[in-house]
């Protein structure tokens, strides 16, 4: 029971998104438009098929974004106040601190997995038969938890220096939120400037190779998936670097 | 599964120890220090921080929680680490559990390290007791079936029962404690720390403590033990630190390094705790005299297991006992030691304990330490405990009262009989006789021998004086012939008188006896049971 508990929060936000942006906001896509392009379109009719695509499925293009930043939000959160809230236990006895940051990851991670379960019913309801590049999604996922450790590890630490931290992480996050496609697609919102936009915000490159397995059935870019990986292995290594540089201090921030 | 870990400040270099010792450490410390910075203002907040970002200048200050300590714990002994508040003890405990670093210096922990820091080991408050136990497990290294066999010795040894699935936010300190030093002894550490934890439960749940660490000892764990009560220290400590403002002041025997620290801190009524007073109220009615109890017993034999002494004859306002160092070594069942004070007039007294203690090891001088002042009513008797931290490397106990006492000093080692001891008659007769400690409850037996080595008839007048305001005058009077030897089994006279003074069903206090002549009067008792129960006896 506890684990369909879980899933409600993103069905309500999708369900709440869909509201919005379809009923509310309905998008300027053109009536009767085709999602499968002409042979040899051009980049326009290619960006309106794509269009098209998101507009017919809209609630499972949303879906995806909303559970890949659940998982992101969620870990950030939870792994701020993993140190802070455990200092009963920090203070009495040694264990590996890093446990603490990187359970409350794997804790969102389970969380996001189950979450996948209604993902495919919305999606096959939705009529999209996600095809063999599901196969690629737990590489994206592996990177994805690797970025999200990386941050625990930085902000659960940043966290005991400043205890107020979680008031300013909260807006952070919700900026972070709305400059991310989740609720809309790269193209709609930052046109041409797409590209800088997956070099300044990983998150926006996770959402997007999510979307690109799951939704679109592209095959990934390679550079593009590389340089996603790589995002989540620097973040991991540069975060365990911070965390070991300060976990000398944990004891005495506590 | 061996934890081994090793802590290095990043600006010691290691310094390659020679491995030519034979003896295994537990825990080794090297010149550790520890420094904190004491913020005057702590920038705890980022609105703290940026408030104060203009304000750049910060005042802290540096204090040294510990500095150079350096010692060694073999395996299998046990390291007490003694001082007073705020002296570094529990710092240090967190260096050696690697919960805190050195600021300087290095440690070496040698096996797994089960803890018991201030109160609880790490308990989650949220999670029940059942879940903060295999959440301990696991910080142990113990997995889940491994903890499943250990969970009903936790269980029953915490005697936590019903609460095993509350919260543990809801526990009190001292259901907190029970829980800890459960899971602290059943994770099977090699090494066990332990922070002035004990205190907090019951009198019960102590002793069940003390037993269990006897058992870790005898399994020949190290053990590392902060404590204030120097009985403990006493007890489980091979080798005692004594710290005071981070600094390790002096380093050896249990007994000289408690002396150290209570001359240095503690105050005089620290160790001696009042047990039992008895009043003698002046308006007592006449006792019956019982002549049946006098028979001449010549032709008895003493039993085997029967102590025999003799009584105080003079009165004095000053009092010496020397006192067995050998008997109050710790042991399995170490001495109880009780002073027994006697006021025989009709006037209030009032006296001073003090103890002649051995100086610095090596050293031939005394030093004295009081113990206390205490009050004593008109024909009032006082038991007093003496404890451990009294009596260790005391030599002399000193009692100097304002009006002249008798006083006796009892020694009772608990499950042990003390072998008999024959009576040293170089003593002079006398008419008065004074025994300051009488204990008849169970199977005590007390029984006095009267010898009138005189030509004509002695008259002797017995006194007691009881606890709790029913003293009793002359309860028994009775004649003793001339050149003979009697004897009044005192278990059969207070049974005799129970009838009429229902109060002495458990009778402990002193006695006297008068004479008109000159007599010897010896005592023959067996304490089976610790002078110690008096008090719960007496709380009924």
């Amino acid at each position: 029971m506890g684990f369909l508990w879980s899933l409600v929060n993103p069905l309500l936000m999708m369900l709440v998104y869909y509201i919005v942006f379809v009923v509310l906001l309905p998008t300027s896509a053109p009536q009767g438009c085709t999602e499968a392009p002409p042979p040899g379109a051009n980049t326009d009719q290619l960006q309106a098929s794509v269009t098209c695509r998101i507009y017919n499925h809209f609630a499972a293009f949303i879906l995806i974004g909303i559970l890949a930043w659940n998982f992101t939000g969620g870990s950030v959160m939870t792994a701020m106040g993993s140190l802070v809230n455990s200092g009963s236990v920090i203070k009495k006895i040694y264990f590996p601190r890093e446990v603490l940051p990187v359970s409350a990851v794997l804790a969102q991670l389970v969380n996001f997995l189950l979450a996948l379960i209604p993902l495919f019913v919305v999606l096959l309801i939705s009529g999209i038969v996600p095809t063999g590049y599901l196969l690629l999604l737990p590489i994206i996922l592996f990177f994805h938890m690797l970025f999200l450790i990386g941050l625990a590890l930085i902000f659960s630490i940043v966290s005991l220096y400043f205890r107020d931290m979680m008031v300013i992480m909260e807006v952070l996050l919700q900026a972070w939120f709305f400059l991310s496609p989740v609720i809309y697609s790269m193209k709609q919102v930052y046109k041409d400037g797409a590209g800088i936009v997956y070099w300044l915000n990983p998150m926006a490159s996770f959402i997007e190779s999510y979307r690109t397995l799951l939704f679109f059935d592209y095959a990934p870019e390679l550079g593009f998936t590389i340089r996603t990986c790589l995002y989540g292995l620097v973040t991991f290594f540069v975060g365990y670097a911070f965390f070991m540089k300060h976990r000398r201090k944990i004891g005495e921030l506590i | 599964m061996l934890q081994k870990y090793q802590i290095q400040s990043s600006d010691s270099k290691e310094t390659a120890l020679p491995e030519n010792l034979q003896k295994e450490y537990a825990i080794e410390f090297e010149n550790v220090s520890r420094l904190y910075r004491l913020h005057h203002e702590p920038k705890l907040t980022l609105q703290d921080w940026m408030v104060n970002i203009l304000n750049r200048k910060s005042s802290y200050e540096d204090f040294w929680a510990l500095k150079d300590i350096s010692f060694k714990l073999e395996k299998g002994k046990t390291l007490g680490i003694i001082g007073q508040n705020g002296a570094g003890k529990s710092t240090l405990l967190k260096l050696a559990t690697n919960i805190l670093s050195p600021t300087s210096g290095t440690i070496k922990v040698n096996g797994r390290v089960s803890a018991m820091l201030e109160l609880g080991t790490g308990f989650h408050p949220d999670l029940s007791a059942r879940d903060n136990i295999y959440l301990n497990g696991a910080f142990y290294g113990f997995s889940r079936k491994q903890m499943d066999e250990r969970y009903e010795r936790i269980v029953e040894f915490s005697e936590l029962g019903k609460f095993i699935d509350t919260p543990v936010k809801h526990f009190s300190s001292g259901m907190y404690m029970r829980l800890g030093f459960a899971i602290a002894i059943t994770v099977e550490p090699d090494i066990l720390i332990i922070d002035e934890v004990l205190a907090v439960g019951d009198a019960a749940f102590g002793r069940k403590c003390h037993q269990a660490i006897e058992e870790l000892k005898q399994q020949s764990k190290a053990m590392l033990f902060v404590s204030h009560s120097a009985g403990e220290v006493a007890r489980f400590c091979d080798e005692v630190i004594y710290i005071a403002k981070g600094q390790i002041v002096a380093q050896g025997k249990p007994g000289d390094m408690l002396d150290e620290y209570i001359q240095a801190s503690m105050g005089p009524t620290y160790f001696t705790a009042p047990l039992v007073s008895a009043n003698k109220a002046a308006t007592e009615p006449e006792a019956p005299t019982v002549p049946a109890l006098i028979e001449d017993t010549s032709e008895k034999t003493v039993p085997q297991a029967l102590q025999i002494s003799n009584g105080i004859t003079q009165l004095s306002t000053l009092w010496n006992f020397k006192l067995d160092s050998e008997k109050n070594r710790r042991q399995e069942n170490p001495a109880e030691f009780y002073l027994a004070v006697l006021n025989p007039q009709t006037a209030p007294t009032n006296f001073e304990l003090k103890v002649y203690k051995q100086g610095k090891a090596g050293s031939e001088s005394l030093r004295t330490l009081p113990i206390g002042h205490f009050e004593l009513g008109p024909n009032q008797t006082l038991l007093l405990k003496l404890e451990e931290g009294a009596i260790l490397n005391s030599s002399q106990l000193m009692l100097k009262a304002s009006t002249a006492l008798a006083t006796e000093l009892v020694s009772y080692v608990p499950g042990h009989r003390a072998d008999a001891q024959t009576t040293v008659l170089d003593i002079n007769p006398a008419q008065n006789w004074y025994f300051p400690f009488c204990d008849i409850r169970f199977d005590n037996l007390c029984e006095f021998e009267m010898l009138n080595l005189g030509e004509t008839p002695a008259r002797i007048a017995l006194t007691i004086y009881p606890e709790q305001n029913a003293a009793l005058n002359e309860v028994v009077s009775f004649n003793c012939s001339p050149n003979s030897k009697s004897k009044v089994d005192f278990n059969q006279l207070i049974k005799e008188l129970i009838p009429q003074h229902p109060y002495l069903k458990d009778f402990h206090g002193g006695i006297s006896f008068q004479s008109d002549s000159s007599i010897l009067i010896e005592r023959h008792y067996l304490q089976n049971t610790s002078p110690r129960f008096q008090l719960t006896g007496g709380a009924d």
